[in-house]
């Protein structure tokens, strides 16, 4: 496993077991973990471009869930999560896919 | 009974029409690798989508609000993670080894006897007892949703899912899978529809609930904030760990299909999903109202439908036949192949072939029905190898271990030390602080492992 992977590894299995301390490492444990497995098909693949969805997809959650937290327990909780979490990103990560896909980033023609 | 019947004869359809086409391990196991995006995508979110998400999930939301939405929040990210992490290594491995399973496909990548045993062995046990689990929950619905015992309606469905997939496997199961997530889909919606509209609509609804009891509106509804998106964590990287979604990559026909699944996962899934918000919020209003009794959360569901009329009952009742159907006939093939495939193969002895592939369905299905009939005791143990257990033991593996090359010894040891972590919380979980989650944890103790193993070669990318 090269170092960088190895080391983004031991913090994805760092925040997985310190999310319960904190409401801080809780926000970093949702915003990086998934980002890490994109961040891991960037470095199988060599591109670029992928680091750039790990950072947007990590900036997206992190974001969500410390608004989440800010917004307490009022009756905006539902849309926000509804909103954010859910509709907003909806047509966002499957776009994403299909734009930096292998075949995408060869050039190649649509199939 | 008319429903189960008609059941029975379509599935005796599929399966004389698929016995013909299943003529290899390829075609049983891994429908032929000839599968396209539409096919998988459906497929893949029906096998993901248990009778939970027509009866449990909105109950959920009646006990603790938008907290139980977390479980499904990453929805719209999930299609595109897993083929992101986990698509794009299977799809490249399969080409270069032509393997038809995932033990196979890990053995093959490490050049590793074990990694392929530890896999099947993990596989086996998670399979099994989840189908066991899906056999319980069609004997405690039936007679809520179609009327019939418990025992009738889990022999009929059991006895209809086994006959397709002993006789066509994944040929017949990819097809039956697809129809079912369709079905699923459109039950889904209608129903989601119908239930916020008898109570008056969304914006309505959502002030019913706010009147009555506003805590189930916050932004973690009555779940500790911990808790909730631990939950998020485990349902969003768990679907990179869970067999029947990775199997799905199998039978894709070429790379080419990647690019258009993650649209269609999102939007098979997102559309299924509306049951759980629009019932959840729509059942919730009813309930507070005083329209509906709920005496337990899962109540809340049947009650919903009993509301909404005849025609929702049976709607429910066939979206909840789909969710079962195409779970266990997933969980059918994949412990199949791991008990008459890869085990032996992994043992040094030879390989079961398509005969032995038929009986091992043909005695899991039975195992798991006795099983899941058996006291409630032992079906809750079992409940407990379902999505956290597969995430804590195979995490590391579908993902890290995929892509990159590991020391075979140590993706054995962190498979099998990730799900006995996984078993071993569970058996505490009452006593562990809110947001440690079991799976995520077994989870964490695999990757540790790989990530402290040191590297054993030059190059560890995915061909």
């Amino acid at each position: 496993m090269p170092p960088r992977v190895r080391l983004l590894a031991v913090l994805a299995a760092a925040l997985l077991l310190a999310l319960p301390v904190s409401p801080a490492l809780a926000v970093a444990a949702v915003a990086a973990v998934p980002a890490f497995l994109v961040a891991l098909a960037a470095a199988t693949r060599r591109d670029a471009r992928l680091v750039g969805v790990a950072v947007l997809l990590a900036a997206w959650h992190g974001a969500v869930v410390g608004a989440a937290y800010l917004s307490g327990g009022g009756r905006h909780g539902l849309p926000l999560v509804v909103l954010l979490l859910w509709g907003a990103p909806l047509p966002l990560f499957p776009w994403l896919y299909a734009r930096t896909s292998p075949r995408a980033r060869d050039g190649e023609p649509n199939p | 009974m008319t429903v189960l019947a008609v059941l029975v004869v379509l599935a005796a359809a599929v399966a004389w029409w698929s016995a013909r086409r299943a003529g290899s391990a390829a075609d049983f196991f891994a429908a032929g690798h000839a599968a396209g995006a539409w096919l998988v995508g459906l497929a893949g979110t029906a096998a993901a989508l248990s009778a939970f998400t027509f009866v449990g999930g909105p109950g959920m939301f009646f006990a603790a609000g938008t907290g139980a939405l977390w479980l499904i929040a990453s929805a719209p990210v999930t299609g595109a993670l897993q083929c992101w992490a986990v698509g794009e290594p299977v799809v490249a491995l399969v080409a270069r080894t032509g393997a038809v399973t995932l033990p196979e496909l890990l053995g093959a990548r490490h050049a590793s006897r074990t990694v392929r045993a530890v896999a099947a062995v993990v596989i086996a046990i998670g399979c099994v007892a989840s189908l066991a689990v899906q056999v319980r929950a069609v004997a405690v619905l039936g007679p809520v949703f179609l009327g019939v015992s418990g025992t009738a309606a889990a022999a009929a469905v059991m006895l209809a899912t086994t006959l397709y997939m002993a006789l066509g496997g994944m040929r017949a199961g990819l097809v039956a899978d697809a129809v079912q997530g369709a079905v699923m889909a459109g039950a889904a919606v209608t129903l989601a529809v119908a239930s916020l509209a008898a109570a008056g609509g969304p914006a309505a609804a959502v002030d019913a609930i706010a009147r009555t009891k506003p805590q189930l509106l916050g932004a973690f509804g009555t779940l500790p904030p911990a808790r909730a998106l631990a939950l998020f964590l485990l349902f969003c990287v768990g679907t990179c760990a869970q067999p029947h979604y990775v199997q799905k990559f199998l039978f894709l026909e070429d790379a080419r299909q990647l690019r258009r699944l993650p649209a269609v996962l999102t939007l098979a899934l997102a559309l299924t999903l509306t049951v759980w918000i629009g019932v959840g919020i729509g059942g919730t209003a009813l309930a507070l109202d005083g329209r509906i009794a709920v005496a337990a959360p899962d109540d809340l569901s049947p009650r919903t439908m009993e509301h909404l009329g005849p025609w929702a009952v049976v709607l429910a009742g066939a979206g909840v036949l789909a969710a079962m159907m195409s779970t266990a006939a997933s969980l059918l093939n994949l412990s199949a192949a791991a008990l008459s495939r890869d085990l032996p193969a992994a043992l040094g002895r030879p390989e079961g072939g398509l005969a032995g592939a038929r009986l091992a369905t043909l005695g899991v299905a039975a195992g798991a029905t006795l099983l899941g009939l058996a006291s409630e005791r032992t079906v809750a143990l079992l409940g407990i190898a379902g999505w956290g257990f597969f995430t804590a033991a195979l995490l590391p593996a579908t993902t890290v271990a995929l892509a990159l090359r590991v020391r075979p010894a140590a993706l054995a040891a962190a498979m099998a030390v990730g799900g006995g972590v996984d078993l071993v919380l569970e058996a505490v979980r009452a006593g562990l602080p809110a947001g440690l989650e079991p799976g995520l944890a077994g989870a964490a103790a695999g990757l540790l492992i790989l990530a402290v193993t040191p590297y054993r070669g030059a190059s560890g990318e995915c061909a």
